[in-house]
């Protein structure tokens, strides 16, 4: 008889107790979740026991659940160790989540739009709790997927694992490695600082160069002409919905060819045509539950914690200043991962370098199964294909270093002198002058020829010249025009105990004489003035004589010394370049 | 070896893995407990960093007029300025007369109170008590003492207004110490600030050579929403805690109270000898109305629903206005150029006074001469 008038849990406590009836119940619950362990299966499984129950109660997961039931329920231990998957594909999957997860919080403070964007990522990292932290996160993710996904390509096509019958694995594999870039590519704008918005803009004016589709395609992205509010959104709907939806699907399709075709063995254990990947003999299986198991929480642990201590010693997600179409930072480059495409594009005609060459590479990289269809996969019978792809990736690594801003561009010196001491924060790197302690920036004005003569009154003598050579009028003018209105200069000596400062000035003297054929007679001089309270002006500007110059680069005469310009009167003719920056004393670049 | 599993142990796994998620509870809570002085540094830094960054478009764009120093010119005024911040250099010796002149009327309340009829708690008369034993003290039974303190925070009054002097002279009025109240602003200087940066002030016109342009893209101008925010903020960053009368003084121009013409205070405007000037000229009819035109003059006048009528008006000012006994000596043309220049020295019957802009007078003497050319030729 009940207890209540329907069966019930109670009627088990009064048949058999309580406590056997409870663990019964919760017996039973776990088996339900697990679907299929109960608690002794797993305490046996953990401990690395063999399972006491027949049938194997560790395989019913994989046939009955919907977590595991992609998974294989045994491995082959030629590929559960460090060679030949270097956990490479585990990681991009590893990833794919972690990006989702952090990005889903940065999502909550973030709002696509010009005017607001940037606000918003300052907001993140004062006014967020964990803020800096999930962007940093997120930030480095983003990077290292793009390494890991390129690394697990090239590791597939060494190990010849894109062979018969994985051919349409390696393709998915390829189109998962395009979505990680351009993933990383539109989350590049969002934050709408400068680096954000010209790095953007370099790599969507790739896609003008297409023939007779480029412009409407850059319209498509940019949503107007410029990068603006239209463009910011599309990018933004690429970067949460279109993309990642993309590539959950394309994980889905290639995971599951991994799975049918099973993991490629080291490629002496599998010959091209034999199936013994999914045929795994007795002694070589290690089982889903416990081992990959144990090993892949391990995994998420181990790798969550090296990315936690990454960021909070290691990296920080730079951000520059807000966006400004009309000004192009000195030295914009597209992200690193497109810096292959911006070196190549250096090289010539921007339709075929840019376009009509990267097109072919990329159905080439994709097509690599079908057109690589020799029988195996061991090294010594590929000598071409690995030659090939070797001379592919020394290409690629060459053409990236090509890419960089400082490859083929001729920068002015000066240009350069001045960027050097002022650039703003990116990256962790500055300009010299930035980090210098605010106490050390005593108001004065100074100039490189203490620093590049012996003599005590160098200063002195200094004075006299650019007084008598128009120098100190043309530094005056050059001021005023820079709306820094003085009347009069006075040199002195950097204070002795302004440590920072006179080593700045030092660099600045030396790379004035790094660039003495395209400086020539050249000096700097740093003009520091009290703005307001708290904010100090600096104002270096740099002397040259102008010298014969073709296309940037200096004209050297037959002694090897460059040519000075004269005027009229056959006097040389002076030339003057100055930049200005604003020093807070709390901006805190120099902790 | 690198066919195997890294760590071959499961329990060894089970172990690195639970160490590694404690490890990152650790981490994640140490982060935790030091974010809120981390985000106050990056606010800090970044707050910085916005006046590094508005100096430059100050520079740039601000300091023509305003000085590159903030303190002002035959342009525009000064920003640097105590009287934008609202600095009160009367404040201290202000409360300090208050409180003094106070004095008698409280030793009135406390005897009063102490001989009144109504019973008070012991400690009540007891505090009372001492408080006038203290106040006698200090100024004696009679409270000459009052008097000779109120003369001497009277000197000390004026030798404060003495060294304002030369400000006060380049039109600063220690009265109207706070720009804000001034122009009776209701929220705060921040927003002050951002907002005259961004809409600008059209009607400076009337009181600066070139009107305060707008600067936001919000309004035409060329600046983002952050570049005003930056230049506010740079601009805040003048304030201090301590403004001293010296940089008072350095202030070359100070902000003029904007006022609509018709809210104006009339300034006396001499007709007459004006009106010889213009009549010894020769109206152009044809010219007066496109200047009819121009100043918007129908917008009111036609057909006469809040002004008089255009048309009949010479007819009228004959017939009807010059009847009027107040009008007793006028001329129909000095009627006309008063009623242009000096709308408010008479009103019609049946119209409101203060509504027609008191600013004609600006138009040169032939711009005037054509005007009253046109609207003679309204006779009909």
């Amino acid at each position: 008889m009940s207890v209540l008038p329907f069966p019930s849990f109670l009627d088990d406590v009064k048949e058999k107790g309580l406590k056997k009836a409870v663990f019964e119940v919760a017996n039973e619950s776990v088996e339900r979740l697990t679907a299929g362990m109960n608690i002794q299966d797993l305490r046996e499984a953990l401990r690395g026991d063999a399972p006491s129950r027949r049938p194997n109660p560790r395989l019913t997961p994989h046939a009955d659940s919907f977590w595991l039931h992609m998974r294989p329920s045994y491995y082959n231990s030629e590929v559960t160790g460090l060679y030949p998957t270097f956990r490479l594909g585990w990681l991009s999957t590893y990833f794919v989540f972690f990006e989702t997860i952090t990005g889903i919080f940065l999502m909550l403070w973030y709002t696509p739009s010009p005017e607001i964007a940037y606000g918003n990522m300052l907001s993140i990292l004062n006014n967020v709790p964990l803020g800096q932290f999930t962007r940093d996160l997120h930030r480095l993710g983003a990077e290292a997927m793009v390494l890991i996904v390129f690394l697990h390509m090239l590791r597939t096509f060494f190990t010849g694992s894109y062979k018969r019958p994985r051919q349409f694995t390696w393709f998915t594999g390829f189109i998962l490695l395009v979505l990680t870039g351009f993933l990383s590519f539109t989350g590049y704008l969002l934050p709408w600082d400068q680096l954000a918005l010209w790095a953007v803009t370099i790599g969507a004016s790739m896609a003008e160069a297409a023939p007779f589709v480029g412009e409407q395609m850059n319209l498509l992205l940019r949503g107007g002409p410029e990068l603006g509010a239209n463009g910011l959104l599309r990018f933004y709907l690429l970067h949460v919905l279109a993309l990642p939806a993309l590539l959950f699907v394309f994980t889905g399709v290639h995971y599951y060819k991994v799975i049918i075709h099973g993991h490629s063995l080291p490629p002496r254990s599998e010959n091209i045509g034999e199936d013994s990947a999914k045929r795994v003999p007795l002694d070589k299986r290690v089982y889903f539950i416990p081992d990959v198991l144990t090993s892949e929480l391990m995994w998420v642990g181990v790798s969550t914690f090296i990315m936690v201590v990454l960021v909070i010693w290691f990296y920080h997600a730079p951000l520059e200043h807000h966006a400004n179409p009309l000004d192009t930072p000195l030295g914009t480059t597209a992200p690193w991962y497109f810096l292959w495409l911006q070196g190549m594009l250096k090289l010539g005609d921007k339709t075929f370098w840019g376009v009509v060459f990267p097109t072919v590479l990329l159905a080439f990289i994709a097509g690599v199964p079908y057109l690589d269809v020799t029988p195996s996969r061991r090294w010594a019978d590929r000598r071409f294909a690995l030659s090939v792809g070797l001379v592919m990736l020394a290409v690629t690594v060459v053409l990236s270093y090509m890419g960089l801003a400082k490859f083929g561009i001729k920068t002015s010196a000066d240009t350069t002198v001045l960027h050097e001491l002022t650039f703003e924060p990116a990256h962790n790197h500055m300009g010299m002058l930035l980090p210098v302690p605010y106490d050390q920036l005593v108001v004065g004005a100074y100039t490189t020829a203490e620093f590049t003569s012996d003599d005590p009154d160098a200063v002195a003598n200094f004075t006299e010249t650019i007084t008598a050579d128009g120098g100190m009028d043309a530094i005056i003018a050059e001021l005023n025009a820079q709306h820094l209105p003085v009347q009069s200069v006075r040199f002195s000596n950097v204070p002795a105990d302004a440590v920072e400062l006179r080593h700045v000035m030092q660099e600045y003297a030396n790379m004035i004489e790094e660039h003495g054929d395209e400086l020539y007679n050249g000096y700097g001089v740093l003009i520091i003035t009290q703005n307001q309270n708290g904010l100090k002006r600096l104002d270096p500007i740099v002397l040259w004589n102008e010298i014969e110059l073709d296309a940037g680069y200096v004209v050297l005469d037959a002694d090897g010394k460059p040519i000075p310009v004269l005027d009229e009167n056959g006097d040389p003719v002076g030339r003057i370049s100055s930049t200005h920056i604003f020093i807070n004393e709390n901006s805190g670049y120099f902790d | 070896m690198l066919q195997r599993m890294l760590i071959e142990k499961i329990e060894s796994r089970i172990l690195v893995g639970t160490a590694m998620f404690l490890g990152l509870m650790l981490l994640v809570g140490w982060v935790m407990i030091k974010e809120e002085s981390r985000m106050r540094e990056v606010d800090i830094q970044h707050r910085a960093q916005a006046v590094e960054r508005g100096a430059e478009i100050f520079a740039a764009s601000c300091a023509t007029c305003h000085g590159a120093d903030g303190l002002g010119g035959p342009r525009a005024p000064a920003l640097n300025n105590p009287q934008l911040f609202g600095h009160n250099f009367f404040a201290e010796v202000d409360s300090e007369i208050a409180k003094i002149e106070a004095i008698p009327a409280e030793v009135d309340s406390i005897q009063a109170t102490l001989n009144g009829e109504e019973q008070i708690l012991s400690t009540d008369r007891e505090a009372l008590e001492s408080r006038l034993a203290a106040i006698y003290e200090e100024y004696g039974e009679d409270l000459n003492g009052v008097d000779q303190r109120l003369t001497e925070l009277a000197a000390e009054r004026q030798s404060i207004s003495n060294q304002i002097q030369g400000a006060v002279d380049k039109g600063y009025n220690p009265e109207e110490y706070d720009r804000l109240a001034q122009v009776a602003w209701g929220s705060t200087l921040d927003a002050f600030l951002s907002g005259t940066i961004s809409a600008g002030r059209p009607v400076s016109a009337s009181y600066w050579p070139e009107p305060m342009a707008a600067w936001s893209q919000s309004f035409g101008g060329q600046m983002r929403g952050d570049e005003v925010a930056n230049l506010t903020a740079y601009i805040m960053n003048w304030d201090r805690a301590d403004w001293s009368v010296e940089d008072l003084l350095a202030v070359n121009q100070f902000a003029v109270v904007p006022v609509v013409g018709v809210l104006a205070e009339a300034e006396e405007v001499d007709v007459l000898s004006r009106l010889d000037d213009i009549l010894a000229l020769t109206g152009d009819p044809q010219n007066g109305q496109v200047l009819y035109t121009q100043q918007a003059c129908q917008g009111c006048h036609l057909g006469g629903i809040i002004g008089p009528d255009t048309v009949g008006t010479w007819t009228r000012i004959n017939d009807v206005r010059l009847q009027d006994e107040t009008l007793a000596g006028y001329t129909a043309h000095q009627y006309l150029l008063e009623s242009i220049i000096d709308p408010a020295a008479y009103i019609p019957e049946g119209y409101a006074a203060g509504q027609m802009p008191a600013n004609f007078g600006n138009l040169s003497d032939q711009e005037l001469a054509d005007l009253m050319a046109y609207v003679e030729s309204q006779d009909q």
